[in-house]
């Protein structure tokens, strides 16, 4: 899931701090290059919730492998994201499927994610100029708006983050006409080494207020080794298991 | 022009129809109005045809079009022309075109943040374009370019209201390379397009061919549409192209072929207005024909006079028919000025019917219908109205004739 | 009554121009019936047709589906607005189709499509989906894994009747859902593309995979009585209440019924030429019957028939006239009316005319055949039409022979 917090970052330094330099700050606090967790995700709709758990693997940005531990019908499923291209294996129909453009932006295993926010590589600091637009004793607010080239939906993204610790504390996203369409909101920040980790996001859709995603991790591990053969086609079958 | 005995023919026909003249106009008013009828069907109706065969033609497939053999059941990219070079160097020396364009077309995914769907990526060079196909025309909004380092596209207007954007917004569009992988890139809106041709309109987004080939890492294209001078050279031109191509992959499409119902639909239409004008000249010809008949009639004792003073039988049906031509072709030159001079003005300024636009544009027609004002409209009108003022002369001439007007003299009619 | 003899003796002692005016009046009559007819009746087997074929006469939906087509926005308790349709007498049929979007996958590639739980008795009842089945067979309610593939979509699958291939979606509870299907049936709507886009399976068995049971995203009803069917919306829109929304197919194919409109506009302007043309002539005749008895008339005037006395006899010989014609013509327009309505006129005959490029091209259905509408009442009104056309003939002939004083009458040559 550090797949998942990648795309939201932020971070920030003390005294005449540069933006880019809070940003890698905040990368620093919720990525490594070579992470391990456990994620509980919880999709709340108008009609009830429902929780999913899964074990995350990731290299950096560019590369991360998932599998579903729970619920029990859906365990084994498996997701490999290299670069932009993502591959799922479904133990039921034992197939392995490559995600089509046309399915981007399809919801991700039923949750307020899309295919497209799991699939994105970038960090933050390549799609994105950042500019600190206001300061006060506690956090910083940044602004970030999309380079010109960057294929993202996103309109701006305004993220807040704390002064101590460059600890990620909300981040929303407006469309193109500065309409919110969604906001983040980090907590529950643990500490692992030099890193303060939020374990927790809740993801709100704005069009769809009755709706709540939350990621909580655990078990998480910075410096895990990962084998190469983890980020292969062939690991989405054999780590099905 | 006449000599003097037909000059006072003429002169005689004109009083008599001056004396009846309530009767004559009926005629000449009855011709000049299904005249302007049929012009006004005629024009405007193949005005409608026309266009909507242009509207498919130039901003579609062209009137042939180039494509790999598979390209057409299975519009993936994967079916390419890998060396268009080949092509065009053909269709340069080739005789009868007026021009052609590259395209390169694949099926993609269009999103901005609230709002997701299918969409036809189709790369275009711009100024080719423009000579090719005047897609500039059809931009109702925003420019007819694609910015800055090419980073703009243009869009149907009926996605663009899909997708709720506008001038200067941002879309990305989401497709697969030429190895599969799913590559995205933001695009800046900077037309919209009405082109009236559904596929643009509701599906459609133009962008650099350049950039849509460095995004998909196919150096070819999917399509070469040509334009010919003339459109019924298509299958000439074909041909001549596969001839000289030779190449067992590649096919030559012509429009016929593309979009066979439009060529049907020109077809029937064409039929269908025959008829209808062969019929309206039958009714027009009974008309002609009872008023013929009847001032015959009713003169048989004058012309018994004229003939007992030596006037030949045929000088006298050479009179009945001056009458006759003289009350229909005035009545054609009525009908044919005022329906030509409405035919003009809808040819200029177009019949404009914008309340209907959106249903017209699923035949894709524009909302203005502009006429086609075409020569042969008049003479073969000429000629329908000439022979339907002969065969409505005849049997009253006939008639006459049993009649024999020189007897009827003595009677007491 | 002496008036009606005389009108008659006038008329039999002019039998030709009485059978010349009788037939052409008879003739537009006719003419004028069957165009109708043959307009409203190829539009109503049009939209039949078209909303025959999948989209269905009436619809519920959760009112947020519109313009939100979440799983938040479904309809929730099936039975209970089942229970409640049931009451409604003017429902003939009714079907539930839980309608969702998933990722078609065999070992080469995988295709996004509509993927579509059906009711396969039900469905049959209120569309032509199992009609329009080409190879292998049609659903079952105790199907399970069982898909029913449009021709085109397997096609780019490559897949056929008895083949394997899996699905990938979300379940109406947002949970992961996927499962192997085998191919059980193919379809071709001629809509290319929705054959080129869409799969059905059972939906008992969708309800297990997809956890949608007693949930659905449409509810399609027949009516009993079609051209009620605005009426039984709003019955049925007040029975469900406002959570739900109820439409008939006018609001589901508004472009279609636009088209239509033009289509009948286009008709209308065709049959106002001819018409213009046949009244002109029958004008013509009436104002020549009139004239050729100036003198008569100006006898009857001088031993004290009255003007009124005069119109009246022009108006008997009208109508008589009126009567015969718009019978016989009545009569030959109903007979063909009903002829066609059994024995549709092929257009393909006529035209080489593909139906399916046209419905690939247009995204409609095309249909070969026109078959006319038999409509007894309409008749009545159009042969009524046709009446007082004929009678506003000898308008202008009796305004023109009252001008006369009856010793100007017996004067006139």
């Amino acid at each position: 899931m550090k797949t998942l917090l990648s795309l939201f970052l932020f971070f920030l330094p003390l005294l005449a701090i540069t933006p880019d330099a809070i940003i890698k700050n905040v990368e620093h606090n919720i990525q490594s290059d070579s992470g391990y967790s456990k994620i509980t995700m919880s999709v709340t709709t108008a009609r009830g919730e429902r929780t999913m758990k899964m074990e995350s693997w990731n290299r950096g940005h560019e590369k991360s492998f998932i599998k579903v531990l729970y619920p029990r019908q859906d365990r084994g499923i498996t997701f490999l994201k290299v670069e932009s291209t993502m591959w799922q294996y479904v133990p039921k129909i034992e197939k392995t499927i490559k995600i089509p453009s046309s399915m981007m932006m399809q919801s991700w295993m039923g949750s307020d994610f899309t295919n497209d926010d799991m699939a994105k590589e970038s960090s933050i600091v390549d799609d994105y100029h950042a500019r600190i637009t206001s300061e006060d004793t506690n956090k910083y607010t940044l602004t970030l708006l999309p380079k010109e080239d960057a294929a993202v939906v996103w309109g701006k993204i305004v993220l807040e983050v704390a002064k101590e610790h460059f600890i990620p504390l909300r981040a929303i996203y407006y469309d193109e006409d500065g309409v919110q369409q969604r906001i983040l909101y980090y907590s529950d920040v643990k500490v692992y080494g030099s890193r303060y980790l939020p374990t927790v996001m809740t993801l709100i859709p704005q069009n769809k207020k009755s709706n709540k995603t939350v990621v909580t991790m655990e078990d998480v591990d910075f410096d895990v080794r990962i084998e190469d053969e983890r980020f292969t086609k062939n690991a989405l079958v054999r780590y099905s298991q | 022009m006449f000599n003097s005995t037909e000059r006072l023919y003429l002169k005689m026909a004109l009083l008599h129809i001056v004396r009846r003249k309530g009767r004559a106009a009926l005629i000449s008013v009855m011709i000049a109005i299904s005249l302007i009828g049929l012009l006004l069907m005629e024009g405007m109706y193949e005005g409608m045809m026309v266009q909507i065969t242009q509207n498919s033609i130039k901003t579609g497939s062209g009137t042939v079009s180039i494509q790999d053999k598979e390209f057409r059941s299975d519009n993936n990219i994967k079916y390419f022309i890998a060396k268009p070079q080949k092509i065009t160097e053909i269709l340069d020396a080739q005789e009868g075109i007026q021009s052609y364009v590259i395209r390169l077309s694949q099926r993609g995914l269009i999103a901005t943040a609230g709002y997701s769907q299918g969409v036809n990526v189709t790369g275009i060079d711009l100024e080719n374009e423009a000579l090719h196909s005047q897609l500039k025309n059809f931009i109702i909004k925003g420019e007819y370019r694609f910015g800055k380092r090419q980073r703009g596209a243009l869009i149907g207007y009926r996605l663009a209201k899909k997708l709720k954007v506008d001038i200067g917004k941002k879309v990305i569009v989401t497709m697969q390379d030429t190895h599969n992988e799913v590559v995205s890139v933001a695009l800046k809106i900077e037309g919209i397009l009405k082109t009236n041709n559904m596929a643009i309109d509701s599906n459609g987004l133009l962008m650099d061919i350049g950039r849509l080939r460095t995004l998909t890492g196919i150096e070819g294209a999917t399509e070469i549409a040509v334009l010919l001078n003339e459109q019924d050279d298509d299958t000439a031109v074909k041909r001549s192209i596969m001839s000289k191509l030779d190449d067992p992959k590649i096919t030559v499409y012509t429009y016929k072929e593309l979009y066979p119902s439009l060529h049907e639909g020109e077809a029937m239409m064409q039929t269908y207005s025959r008829i209808s004008s062969a019929f309206i000249f039958i009714v027009a010809t009974l008309g002609i024909f009872g008023v013929v008949l009847v001032s015959v009639l009713e003169r048989v004792r004058e012309f018994g006079i004229m003939m007992a003073i030596g006037t030949q039988f045929r000088d006298i049906a050479r009179l009945i028919i001056y009458e006759s031509l003289v009350i229909t072709m005035s009545g054609y030159i009525a009908g044919a000025l005022i329906g030509g001079g409405m035919l003009w003005y809808f040819k200029q300024y177009g019949l404009d019917l914008s309340g209907l636009s959106d249903a017209f544009a699923i035949f894709g027609m524009d909302s203005s219908i502009h006429a086609i004002l075409k020569i042969e409209y008049f003479t073969s009108a000429f000629l329908s109205v000439l022979v339907a003022t002969l065969a409505a002369t005849v049997i009253p001439i006939r008639t006459l004739k049993k009649r024999n007007p020189i007897q009827s003299i003595s009677e007491n009619t | 009554m002496i008036l009606l003899k005389m009108a008659v003796r006038e008329l039999l002692s002019h039998k030709k121009r009485s059978i010349v005016t009788l037939l052409l009046s008879a003739f537009s009559t006719a003419l004028f019936i069957f165009a109708n007819a043959l307009n409203n009746g190829s539009h109503n087997q049009l939209i039949r047709s078209s909303v025959e074929i999948y989209p269905g006469y009436m619809q519920v939906t959760n009112r947020a589906f519109e313009d939100n087509p979440s799983f938040d926005n479904l309809i929730f308790d099936i039975a209970n607005v089942k229970n409640r349709l049931q009451g409604i007498e003017e429902i003939n049929a009714s079907a539930v189709r839980f309608e969702t979007y998933a990722l078609y996958s065999t070992n080469e590639q995988s295709i996004g499509g509509m993927f579509t739980a059906i009711e396969p008795e039900n469905e049959a009842e209120v569309s032509r989906l199992k009609r329009s089945l080409v190879e292998g067979e049609y659903l079952t309610e105790d199907d399970t894994n069982a898909l029913y593939l449009g021709v085109e979509l397997a096609q780019r699958l490559k897949v056929g009747v008895g083949d394997t291939l899996s699905f990938i979606s979300t379940g109406a509870d947002y949970s992961f859902a996927a499962d192997n299907l085998v191919v059980k049936g193919l379809f071709k709507t001629k809509l290319y593309e929705f054959d080129n886009g869409s799969g059905f399976v059972n939906k008992k068995y969708f309800d297990e995979v997809m956890s949608s049971g007693n949930i659905a995203t449409h509810i399609i009803m027949s009516p009993t009585d079609i051209s009620q069917i605005d009426t039984i919306t709003l019955n049925v829109q007040k029975a469900l209440g406002k959570e739900l929304e109820v439409k008939n197919y006018k609001t589901t194919l508004e472009d279609l019924i636009l088209a239509m409109e033009i289509d009948t506009i286009f008709g209308y302007i065709t049959l106002g030429i001819f018409f213009i043309v046949i009244f002109f002539v029958i004008g013509i005749f009436a104002f020549l019957s009139v004239y050729a008895r100036i003198r008569q008339i100006g006898v009857l005037r001088a031993i004290g028939t009255t003007p009124s006395q005069v119109m009246g006899m022009l108006l008997i010989e009208a109508l008589i006239l009126g009567f015969l014609s718009v019978g016989l013509g009545g009569a030959a327009g109903a007979y063909a009316t009903n002829h066609y309505e059994k024995h549709p006129i092929e257009i393909a005959s006529l035209a080489d005319v593909d139906p399916e490029e046209y419905a690939k091209q247009y995204n409609m259905v095309a249909e070969v055949t026109f078959p006319a509408e038999y409509n007894p009442p309409k008749i009545m009104v159009e042969m009524l039409i046709m009446l007082l056309l004929n009678l506003l003939t000898v308008v202008y002939p009796i305004v023109i022979i009252n001008r006369f004083t009856p010793t100007e009458a017996i004067r006139y040559v």
